[in-house]
């Protein structure tokens, strides 16, 4: 899984704000915002393609947080982009 | 009353207004490409008709565009109307377009649909504006010749079907004038019939900025209290039964209960020149673009200080405290742009736009008597 380098993402009065250019618009008019866990997983998925599992392992690695409830919020994370069109399976 | 453009497009867009408000940030700006246009409107406020050519001349060039909104960018710009005149006039205007899109703005364009050429199309189907708002002046040439000075009706038209069959959002704006109000229910149709959006008003703005003689006057716009009832007619047709009913006995009932004192004027309560900005495409910053008495030239000082010039003296205005204590203030859309157009200063109570109210609430009465 990987996401576009046309969505930007920028920080704007103490925001993370994700601004889709050139075709992505097409793809997604509006804009989203992301809490700090967002941010982080948002920038993974630009930087390479990652798995569900790698997402889950570089959380608990990050964050002092159990497998579990990581493993719940990538998933609901990933079906969020997923149903914007935003993330395809690899 | 009136909805910024942003507020409907981006719920977040609230959101984050509020904040950048709060935190003086020009989230918003509007940059003024050119005051050329091909259209002769008789109610413009921008469009300057003599001497195109040095006009074109005093224009910021596309890198003096491209290096202020860069510096906009680094202050927290998001939102981005490129306008005019007519913006597609300009001969770069995609050179200047494409890395405006690039930067990461969500950008949105105010055009007459007049100038939609292939090359225009081709740089959209790559990079497509979040929006587009076509002014559509009426529903024939003849309204278009007589209010505009050009028979453009159908190929503008042609641009809103191009443009939306290409995917992209538009919506469709109309100001209703004495020339063409009466094509105010077929332009909603065409907006309709091409899936666009449609907003529409009906107060036009003294032309100040291109002659201050004109304070409180405007050739092209209705009587005052008809303007006011167009602006309910206006919210009857864009708007479901239901919805306008609930609105229309909520504005009578707030109306009434108004109970309020105030020993001063109220600050201005737009976001002009709190989070957010107007270029002229001379490089003069104002608040909003419709006042020049508060503005300063970005060639000369950059963007971060005339951004604080700006922002510092808009906190200071005050609008007349007669509109503080009015009972139809929650019908009334005054704004500090309208008071100094009307009266010449931001403290004077605008006559017109009072009377514009008193139309409002007849309309609005005669609309629930029909309702009923």
């Amino acid at each position: 899984m990987k996401i576009s380098k046309e969505f930007m993402l920028r920080e704007i009065a103490g925001e993370y704000i994700v601004v889709p250019t050139g075709k992505a618009v097409f793809q997604f008019m509006g804009l989203i915002t992301l809490n700090e866990v967002g941010r982080f997983l948002w920038e993974l998925l630009q930087s390479k393609e990652y798995s569900m599992d790698q997402l889950i392992q570089k959380i608990c690695q990050s964050y002092e947080v159990e497998e579990a409830v990581a493993q719940s919020d990538v998933r609901e994370f990933i079906d969020a982009l997923k149903s914007r069109g935003i993330l395809s399976d690899d | 009353m009136n909805e910024p453009w942003w507020s409907q497009d981006v719920p977040i867009s609230q959101m984050l207004s509020r904040k950048a408000a709060v935190r003086g940030i020009p989230l918003h700006g509007t940059f003024e490409l050119t005051s050329r246009c091909n259209f002769s409107c008789k109610m413009c406020y921008v469009h300057g008709m003599e001497n195109m050519e040095q006009l074109e001349q005093q224009e910021l060039t596309t890198q003096e565009w491209l290096d202020i909104a860069r510096q906009a960018k680094e202050a927290g710009m998001l939102f981005l109307l490129l306008t005019g005149g007519e913006a597609m006039l300009r001969r770069d205007f995609i050179e200047l377009y494409e890395p405006l899109c690039d930067m990461g703005f969500r950008v949105v364009i105010n055009s007459n649909g007049s100038m939609l050429t292939p090359e225009i199309v081709e740089c959209f189907s790559k990079r497509p504006p979040a929006r587009i708002n076509i002014s559509l002046y009426g529903a024939s040439d003849e309204t278009y010749r007589s209010l505009c000075g050009v028979p453009a009706y159908e190929s503008v038209k042609t641009s809103i079907y191009r443009l939306r069959e290409m995917g992209i959002s538009v919506r469709v704006t109309m100001m209703l004038t004495t020339y063409n109000c009466g094509d105010m229910e077929q332009v909603h149709q065409t907006a309709r019939d091409a899936g666009a959006l449609c907003a529409m008003s009906s107060y036009l703005f003294p032309p100040i900025r291109l002659d201050e003689q004109t304070c409180g006057n405007n050739p092209g716009r209705l009587a005052a209290e008809e303007a006011g009832a167009y602006l309910v007619r206006r919210e009857r047709l864009l708007s479901k039964d239901e919805e306008f009913l609930k609105r229309a006995q909520w504005a009578v009932q707030q109306s009434a209960a108004f109970n309020q004192s105030s020993s001063e004027g109220l600050p201005m309560q737009c976001l002009a020149g709190r989070a957010s900005f107007w270029l002229t495409w001379d490089g003069k910053m104002r608040p909003c673009g419709l006042f020049d008495r508060i503005e300063m030239d970005v060639r000369e000082v950059g963007f971060a200080k005339a951004w604080k010039e700006i922002h510092e003296k808009t906190l200071q205005i005050r609008l007349p405290r007669a509109c503080a204590n009015c009972p139809d203030r929650v019908l009334c859309h005054n704004c500090a742009a309208m008071t100094l157009a009307e009266t010449g200063a931001f403290d004077k109570r605008p006559e017109y736009v009072c009377r514009m109210v008193e139309g409002m609430k007849t309309e609005y009465a005669r609309q629930l008597k029909n309702m009923e």
